[in-house]
């Protein structure tokens, strides 16, 4: 995985980050009434304007999710009973289902954008840094650096197969032939991913690892740090609050 | 093969997540630190082969290679799988972190179970007996996948049941395809390293 060249949030201690995001996250999983849901979805929103997050970035993902949302809809919309609350054309939405699928859209685009602002841009070493200080089990932490480091291997293994196919004129359709193709193709990959598992173990063995994580860099934690933990709990509260008082 | 996020009950998402902690806290005990590098290789495989989209009509579908990563890891895909769907969440948006523990369920638990299928069968198995094994337990993967979605989607809520069938129906060439290719690649697997395949005993 290569390491993002714009983070936007990098002035912020990769543990307040990782923080924020899953106190956020928590929270807005728990909501049940739209307007609860609503501050949660605000504090990524001013987080992300304040660092100058590329919400570009975010347009593709933001028109699949909630392409489900309005596939979801459509399906669901017709079976919910209860009490009209609007006509559009033949179909009549209940209050309850316009309640179901009012949380369901702000809880999704909610819940995308805490993780896309606070974790996205972040360099795939801070996150393994954060972790380990975090106290999360070091070899959860080394399983984690460890698929971080070999995704890029691996992406460029598989080009290397798929360049080979191209050369030999495989054409992907629907057909046995295509099938045979790629599951030697995942086959292939499998094998070397395994036999590259070993020589890293044997060189793992050889520099006399011994199952810790080796943290090299300091994190530093600072006051801006605590203000935007701070802030986050403020916003969980707030949630609450709306909640209860609904 | 994702459920997004919002969607989920707070309960089953509460539930899931449970669930899925305990069966990454099995798994990481039963990897131990000198497999963490396999589990880690594997790990990034799983998420390279999601990017094999396979061309139907209009449309792709792509693989996700359950029933593979099930067979080689066994409970040590509970750990493998988690790590590649933490870091499609965070890369890709694929998924999200409240909805983690659910999608690592519905992707992890047929995983382990086609595992354990696989191996009670394998035993002195002939090439064609792995190969159709194989092709079952990929199959068998991918129904197991759909059908904790679905189950998942109608425990949120009995109004998601449309969506729920419209899921089922829209994985079935998946199902196909699975087998097809999970057959196809463990067939390679034994012809060139039959000792990577768990608990086979060689039959010439």
């Amino acid at each position: 995985m290569k390491s993002v060249s714009h983070d936007a949030l990098v002035v912020l201690d990769p543990r307040a980050r990782i923080l924020c995001a899953a106190g956020c996250c928590m929270a807005t999983a728990l909501a049940t009434q739209p307007v609860a849901v609503i501050p949660a979805l605000c504090f990524p929103l001013i987080v992300g304007v304040i660092f100058r997050f590329p919400f570009r970035r975010l347009s593709w993902m933001a028109v699949r999710l909630n392409g489900i949302f309005i596939l979801m809809a459509l399906t669901t919309l017709p079976f919910v009973d209860g009490p009209a609350w609007r006509s559009v054309g033949p179909l009549t939405i209940t209050s309850p289902g316009a309640h179901l699928m009012g949380v369901m859209i702000l809880k999704g685009n909610a819940l995308v954008l805490s993780c896309a602002v606070f974790l996205s841009t972040m360099e795939s070493a801070s996150l393994g840094h954060a972790l380990s200080r975090l106290r999360v089990p070091t070899a959860f932490v080394q399983l984690l650096m460890s698929v971080i480091r070999y995704i890029d291997v691996l992406l460029e293994e598989h080009a290397r197969i798929r360049l080979a196919m191209r050369a030999r004129g495989f054409c992907p359709q629907f057909n046995v032939l295509t099938l045979r193709t790629h599951a030697v193709a995942v086959g292939a990959l499998f094998l070397r991913s395994l036999d590259r598992a070993e020589q890293v173990a044997d060189a793992m063995k050889c520099r006399g690892h011994h199952g810790t994580y080796a943290a090299t860099r300091t994190l530093h934690w600072r006051t801006a740090d605590s203000v935007w933990i701070g802030t986050a709990l403020s916003v969980i509260m707030v949630m609450f609050w709306l909640g209860w008082s609904v | 093969m994702h459920v997004s996020e919002g969607i989920i009950a707070p309960a089953l998402l509460g539930g899931s997540w449970l669930a899925t902690m305990a069966g990454l806290v099995y798994g990481m005990r039963r990897t131990g630190p000198a497999k963490i590098p396999r589990v880690a290789l594997l790990s990034a495989a799983f998420f390279v082969v999601t990017f094999v989209r396979i061309p139907l009509g209009p449309a792709h579908m792509h693989l996700v290679a359950t029933g593979l990563i099930g067979i080689l890891l066994g409970w040590s895909a509970f750990p493998a799988l988690f790590v590649a769907l933490l870091l499609q969440a965070i890369l890709f948006q694929y998924g999200g972190l409240a909805v983690l523990g659910v999608n690592t369920l519905i992707m992890a638990l047929p995983a382990v179970t086609v595992h354990y299928g696989f191996r009670l069968g394998v035993r002195r198995g002939t090439h064609a007996r792995v190969m159709w094994l194989a092709g079952l337990a990929g199959a068998l993967a991918v129904i197991g996948n759909v059908l904790l979605m679905a189950g998942f989607l109608v425990g949120s809520d009995p109004a998601f049941a449309a969506p729920a069938l419209g899921v089922l129906i829209a994985h079935l060439p998946l199902i196909v395809v699975e087998g097809v290719v999970t057959a196809l690649a463990v067939s390679f697997l034994y012809k060139a390293r039959p000792d990577l395949l768990p608990h086979m005993e060689m039959v010439s």
